[in-house]
């Protein structure tokens, strides 16, 4: 019986706790880290990537990250609020590597195949989903990555501005200021594309 | 209630994110078009927003062992052995070494005319023989080919000459002056450029085999090839023959190395 349990670590530990665990090289406990964040982290990755694919993929990239680099945590914020950042770096640099190859796509195919566009939607799917859905997420795939995270973490998720503020180091003065811009910017984006659909007159 | 700003007020509670107007602003929304539109789309922004909220999520299915697989693969690549990158600083120092080496050996020995060592006696009284013969005669081939010997220079060293620097554009450089040894020899080399500037071109250069056969003649004298008449310029190539004179039985054969004649190719 005792073998059941060699491996098992205990559930109430903290994030904290199991951190430092892990940092000394215990796997259940990165294991029991992993567990229990890897659907919230997934969730936001999502929402930025909106392929499921390339969100597991950065899924696993977070992880691997953030247990290569578990030294570097110094407890001074959150577990999760740490991992959040690491997630949202590594959307940033899918988001403009994704930009690249589509700026290179664009250029060799001079324009002519833009109905490739990698996260274009699948036709079926967009006919399923409402045209003003698809608007939505049309603006908000438009927006530059640091607008569209704040969109995700405030709009989206619903995280408070204090936890958006420790994810992204900066005062929550600072973040309002941030969202509110984010919250212009998208608007701006999505008028267009509203009217086109008949949403605004 | 009558407002003072009525837009800047609905602008701030749409900012702020608000669901509901106060029924001052409702008014005042009710006849500006321009806080309508606004207001409008508010309302379709936070449609859109909720609709987000509320799609469902995808569950993430990326299994803990998917993690480990890629852990442990890092973790293989990272334990590289210890001595590898002294291996790569090694081997490429070796390397680095090793094309200093092939560039000191194929680089030519070779310098600006002013650093040339001569040796004074030879050049100087083969200059003299110069002065009074045409070059052609130097290598004038005489009965089977066979080039004319060359006249018999003494031994007795002369004074040596302090050449004044070749300047670019100055064809005659030398001056006579008394000067140290070390330098003596250096400054005639430049004396023996200048004047060799000086002589005409032959009108063709000696046959190939004429090396073996002056070897075994009487005593002579060999210079070097003569010169361009162009004038001398500080990027000038510089190539060095061996010079021999006298005979290997007389107390004047002597064979120098390869400074003693100076050939200037353009």
């Amino acid at each position: 019986m005792d073998n059941l349990y060699a491996g098992a670590v205990d559930r109430t530990l903290t994030d904290e706790q199991l951190a430092a665990k892990a940092r000394a090289g215990d796997s259940a406990a990165m294991e029991e880290l992993y567990l229990r964040y890897r659907q919230p982290i997934f969730r936001v990755v999502y929402r930025s990537t909106r392929n499921i694919d390339e969100a597991e993929d950065i899924v696993q990239d977070v992880f691997l990250k953030a247990f290569e680099r578990l030294h570097t945590f110094r407890e001074q914020s959150r577990f999760s609020t740490w991992l959040m950042r690491i997630a949202l770096n590594l959307c940033t640099d899918r988001a403009r590597m994704r930009h690249r190859r589509q700026v290179l796509l664009e250029r060799e195919a001079d324009h002519k195949l833009a109905w490739s566009h990698p996260n274009a939607p699948d036709p079926i799917e967009a006919t399923q989903q409402s045209a003003f859905q698809e608007a939505f997420y049309t603006a908000l795939d438009q927006l530059p990555e640091h607008h569209r995270q704040l969109i995700i973490l405030r709009d989206l998720e619903e995280m408070d501005y204090e936890e958006i503020a420790q994810i992204l180091g900066a005062s929550v003065g600072a973040v309002k200021l941030r969202v509110m811009r984010a919250r212009r910017a998208f608007k701006a984006k999505l008028e267009p594309l509203l009217r086109a659909i008949g949403e605004l007159e | 209630m009558r407002l003072k700003h009525p837009c800047r007020t609905v602008q701030r509670w749409i900012a702020n994110g608000a669901n509901d107007l106060p029924s001052a602003l409702q008014k005042h929304i009710a006849h500006c078009v321009r806080c309508q539109r606004a207001w409008r789309l508010e309302q379709v922004y936070q449609q859109g927003l909720h609709a987000a909220r509320s799609e469902p999520i995808p569950a993430c299915e990326v299994p803990w062992a998917a993690i480990q697989a890629r852990r442990a693969a890092q973790g293989a690549v990272k334990h590289a052995p210890i001595w590898r990158p002294y291996a790569y600083a090694g081997g490429f120092a070796v390397a680095l070494v090793a094309a200093w080496l092939a560039w000191l050996i194929r680089t030519p020995q070779t310098e600006a005319p002013a650093f040339a060592i001569a040796h004074a006696p030879a050049i100087h009284q083969d200059l003299s023989l110069r002065a009074t013969e045409p070059p052609t005669a130097y290598f004038a081939p005489e009965r089977g080919g066979r080039p004319a010997a060359p006249k018999a220079i003494t031994s007795t060293a002369p004074q040596p000459y302090i050449v004044r620097k070749i300047q670019r554009g100055t064809r005659d450089a030398t001056t006579r002056k008394p000067a140290s040894r070390a330098g003596a020899e250096m400054q005639l080399a430049q004396a023996t450029l200048a004047a060799r500037m000086r002589t005409p071109m032959p009108p063709e250069s000696p046959p190939r085999g004429s090396e073996s056969s002056m070897r075994n003649s009487e005593p002579f004298a060999v210079a070097s090839l003569p010169l361009s008449q162009y004038e001398l310029h500080y990027g000038l190539q510089v190539e060095y023959l061996p010079i021999r004179y006298g005979t290997p039985s007389s107390e004047t054969y002597n064979e120098r190395n390869a400074n003693d004649a100076i050939i200037c190719s353009f």
